[in-house]
């Protein structure tokens, strides 16, 4: 039931998409202008004009619109004169390599952050952690990018500079998109956790003499982890947006490389087309979160 | 949180009835613990954006070329007139950083202004009436929030081409949803407290009742949201200009003049780093500021 | 319903003459906070005997539960221990480390918190919660575990606890859920259960069953009982004798028929005066005046500002514990 009506969500957020990016290329006058590079001939103009269906009313012409987009033919590129889908299908592994491993590193760092800060609240540890998450969330990331290619690859010389390979080229980048992202989740975990261990349940277990590690890392970090994962798609969100600008800093080959040459050569179709690809991922990844969430906590999942 | 509900019986005592203080210690009193390093920044960055046209040392559109790449003031070769060293055409850099904190911050103040006047108004409309309104207005702002937004923002520029007024607008449309929702939970608590009641018997009208009775009950929630988000959109607006479709150029942006100095990190690392080293401050003191409203003010339901 | 039905336990004169299981001498605790240290518990002392139930009585604040917390090591992170000790067999529970007060928490002394509600953690199974009080108080794993289980949530009247172990606390009704509890807190054959307001958040109805259920275990288990309540009325139904606290320190103590027979302390008639009682169609009478805050104290006895037979001397200094009959002492000057 929850499942269907997520379904039914996400499928009303791709047709708002897709109506966003319909109506913004036909707002900008004749949408020929947009998806023909300066060089095209007449006929080209005459053949789009046929392949859009100009002469039809306007939500004809988005449903033209969305038949070839489902069918995947999201056009050509102006630039490199190939299929848009081609493009971005040669480029979203290295994407989803790079939000996956930054995806991982803030999971991992966010609950040993959260949970060290609410343990040791009111010491070092917990200014520290605050310090931390606070500074990473007021990094500009695309600067912090470039502050960490001069510190260590170019000063240092101990990591790669730019483009993707071997883990090493991975650091970085995932670094970089790491910080901003990390701080509100590392904050939403630590309030998470402290309110945890205030609980009746905790006392309870101490009762039973369940050692106190247990007790932090089982019975209060499930409880704790799962208010924090209902903002799991927005972080997922982030590190895809993130991506964007990250990969621009690395040279790194993902889509949001393929998105930014786009913008620069004006290359609707390319731009378009990537948009589309990257808000079914998008929507993708929130219906997984909340289906994991419903199966992760027992009060929901009927 | 664990005293008070575990031992009631140690943890509230009575205080004796506060005496009339003077105005100084009230003030002492409403800043503790108030970050003052990042207000006194803060007042800075103003007043340094304020003046930006009286106080440059050099002009920060035209530069010398003579003068190019030249290291801040204490490395070899630097010059003391040019401070933080000059960018490939020969620009001052601190001059060009001090034009840039006033793009920011009229970006920041003029995109919260319209976003947050915008999803306030329709936050309280929702809150207020419910039904069918709530229903439009919510669904609006779920489908916009599940929106890759930079990606938007992105083909919204390509198509109408970069400016100042396009830039703003479409900050501005994008904070809104964040603004409606929490208003809308804000209006709902307050609608039910029994002054609005007795606004609604004294026979307000509508308008009055939303504006006068409901509106100043969120006003520190809406503080609290706007500081909190400016740090927000000074990122965002650098991340546009530094992807090349923010502020055109060659206005000074802090992220446009990090993204100048990338190709030339090795040769000349000043050129990224400090405009980076304004808008790290800058978003800290905001990020701080807020926290402590946060903390101060206390809106529940501030908590991104 | 319930399979024990009432229990009359044995006279409690028959156990004078055992040593207590649990002797607490002195027991001081303050908390920190915003406004200084402040004294919660003052030299508090009483003993437990094999097989009895005590009741400790008060209002909110008195300091009941935060004497059962101490006991237990379960104080918020500003609270300490400041004097005194907590005699259990023998030993003295405050010098133990928190490892070695690990084999005495759920084997030796166990507790029933107040709320069942939140008692449990939301997130896993009861089975799993259970089974781990098995596992870590009789090392039992596996098919070994679960019977274990299964025979403590059937120890407690829960229908097809096979069924239920497979349940999430928000499935099951709150008596259920405290029941639950108890089972849990019974799986170390502990020989001390203190049960913190257990009946506060259930309906009436339920409240009588569960006080049937915890006699019958009493038996079943041959357990010493700490039961602490606001209640008189539930006082007069589980308890051999009877603790009453105010502000910290217990007021009067004894054998419950002693005490209701002949209450010694002004506070204590207040309390017995304010208990309706079946049949009875006079006014209840309450106790003018607000509990005192413990952290402005004032000279003299801390319930002299609501007493209504306190004179110059009660508001001069502390009483002293007098002895009166058998071990019926009360902390006043006018005790009689």
């Amino acid at each position: 039931m929850v499942v269907v009506k997520r379904l039914g969500s996400a499928f009303v957020t791709l047709l708002a998409i897709s109506l966003v990016v319909f109506v913004l290329s036909r707002m900008s006058g004749d949408p020929r202008e947009l998806m023909l590079s300066e060089y095209a001939t007449a006929e080209d103009y005459e053949l789009l004009n046929e392949r859009l269906g100009l002469d039809k009313p306007y939500y004809a012409q988005y449903g033209v619109f969305l038949a070839d987009a489902v069918r995947g033919d999201l056009g050509e590129s102006i630039q490199a004169r190939q299929p848009v889908l081609t493009l971005i299908l040669q480029r979203l592994p290295g994407t989803l390599e790079l939000a996956g491993s930054a995806f991982v590193a803030i999971i991992l760092a966010s609950v040993l952050l959260g949970v060290a800060t609410a343990v040791w609240r009111d010491t070092w540890v917990e200014t520290a952690g605050n310090i931390v998450a606070v500074v990473g969330q007021s990094v500009p990331a695309f600067w912090l990018g470039i502050v960490l290619v001069y510190v260590f690859a170019l000063t240092l010389g101990w990591l790669p500079m730019a483009g993707r390979g071997g883990w090493l080229y991975l650091v970085l980048p995932t670094l970089t998109i790491a910080a901003n992202s990390l701080a509100a989740l590392t904050r939403l975990l630590s309030s998470a956790m402290t309110e945890a261990m205030d609980a009746e349940y905790v006392k309870f277990a101490n009762v039973k003499s369940v050692p106190p590690w247990r007790v932090t890392m089982v019975h209060c970090l499930k409880n704790a982890i799962l208010t924090p994962f209902t903002y799991a798609g927005i972080i997922l969100g982030q590190l895809l947006t993130g991506s964007i600008i990250v990969e621009t800093v690395f040279g790194w080959p993902g889509i949001g490389l393929l998105a930014l040459q786009a913008v620069q050569t004006r290359d609707y179709p390319l731009l378009q087309g990537v948009v589309l690809v990257f808000a079914i991922i998008y929507v993708g990844i929130a219906l997984l979160v909340d289906v994991a969430y419903a199966y992760l906590d027992p009060r929901i999942r009927h | 949180m664990q005293t008070t509900k575990t031992a009631p019986e140690s943890t509230a005592p009575d205080l004796p009835a506060a005496p009339a203080v003077s105005l100084a210690t009230r003030l002492r009193r409403a800043l503790r613990g108030a970050p003052l390093p990042a207000v006194a920044f803060l007042a800075l960055v103003l007043g340094v954006a304020l003046l930006a046209d009286l106080i440059v040392p050099h002009d920060p559109l035209t530069g010398d070329l003579r003068a190019y790449s030249l290291p801040p003031a204490w490395k070899a070769g630097g010059s003391v007139s040019y401070f933080l060293g000059t960018d490939l055409l020969g620009r001052d850099i601190l001059s060009r950083i001090i034009m840039g904190a006033r793009i920011s911050l009229i970006v920041a103040a003029a995109s919260i202004a319209l976003g947050g006047v915008l999803g306030t108004v329709l936050g309280l409309l929702a809150g207020h009436f419910g039904g069918w309104i709530d229903e439009v207005i919510m669904r609006l702002v779920d489908t916009q929030l599940s929106l890759p937004s930079l990606l938007v923002a992105l083909v919204a520029l390509v198509v109408f081409g970069s400016s100042f007024t396009v830039l703003v607008i479409l900050i501005g449309v994008w904070l809104w949803p964040n603004y409606a929702r929490i208003v809308r939970g804000e209006t709902l608590r307050i609608r039910r407290y029994d002054y609005i009641s007795l606004a609604r018997i004294a026979g307000c009208s509508t308008w009055r009742i939303l504006f006068v009775h409901e509106l100043p009950g969120i006003y520190n929630t809406l503080i609290v949201m706007a500081t909190l988000q400016a740090g927000w959109v000074i990122l965002l607006e650098g991340s546009l200009s530094y992807l090349g479709v923010g502020v055109p150029p060659p206005t000074p942006s802090w992220g446009s003049m990090i993204a100048e100095g990338r190709g030339d990190l090795a040769s000349a690392w000043w050129i990224s780093m400090f405009p980076g080293l304004a808008m790290l401050a800058t978003v800290l003191s905001l990020n701080l500021l807020g926290d402590w409203l946060r903390r101060t003010l206390d809106p529940k339901q501030v908590n991104q | 319903m319930n399979a024990h039905g009432p229990s009359p336990s044995p006279h409690p004169s028959a156990r004078r003459s055992e040593a207590p299981l649990l002797e607490v001498r002195d027991l001081t605790v303050e908390f920190k906070t915003r406004h200084g240290e402040v004294r919660a518990l003052d030299r508090v002392s009483f003993d437990l005997r094999a097989g009895e139930t005590l009741g400790i009585v008060g209002e909110s604040g008195s300091g009941k539960s935060v004497t059962a917390r101490s006991i237990m090591r379960l104080l918020p992170r500003n609270a300490r221990v400041t004097g005194g000790e907590i005699r259990y067999d023998g030993r003295d529970l405050l010098t133990l480390s928190d490892r070695e007060f690990r084999g005495i928490r759920g084997k030796a002394i166990s507790m029933v918190l107040q709320d069942p509600l939140t008692s449990l953690n939301p997130v896993f199974r009861i089975g799993w919660q259970v089974g781990e009080a098995v596992t870590i108080q009789q090392g039992l794993r596996g098919a070994a575990r679960d019977a274990r289980s299964v025979d403590l949530l059937r120890g407690v009247n829960i229908p097809a606890p096979e069924i239920r172990l497979h349940n999430y606390p928000h499935e099951m009704s709150g008596g259920m859920r405290q029941r639950v509890v108890s089972a849990t807190a019974l799986a170390g054959n502990p020989r001390i259960l203190i049960c913190d307001e257990p009946t506060t958040a259930l309906d009436a109805t339920i409240q009588a069953q569960f006080l049937n259920l915890l006699r019958g275990l009493q038996e079943a288990y041959g357990l010493a009982i700490i039961f602490i309540t606001h209640d008189f009325s539930v006082v007069a139904e589980m308890c051999d004798r009877v603790a009453v606290m105010y502000s910290g320190q217990i007021r009067e103590r004894g054998d419950v028929f002693e005490i209701f027979d002949h209450p010694a302390h002004p506070y204590t008639r207040a309390l017995l005066a304010s208990v309706p009682k079946l049949g009875e169609t006079e006014r209840l009478t309450t106790i003018p005046g607000q509990p005192p805050s413990s952290a402005n104290k004032l000279p003299g006895c801390a319930f002299a500002p609501r007493c209504p037979i306190a004179d110059s001397v009660c508001h001069a200094s502390e009483p002293p514990d007098m002895a009166l009959r058998d071990d019926h002492t009360s902390l006043c000057w006018r005790a009689q």
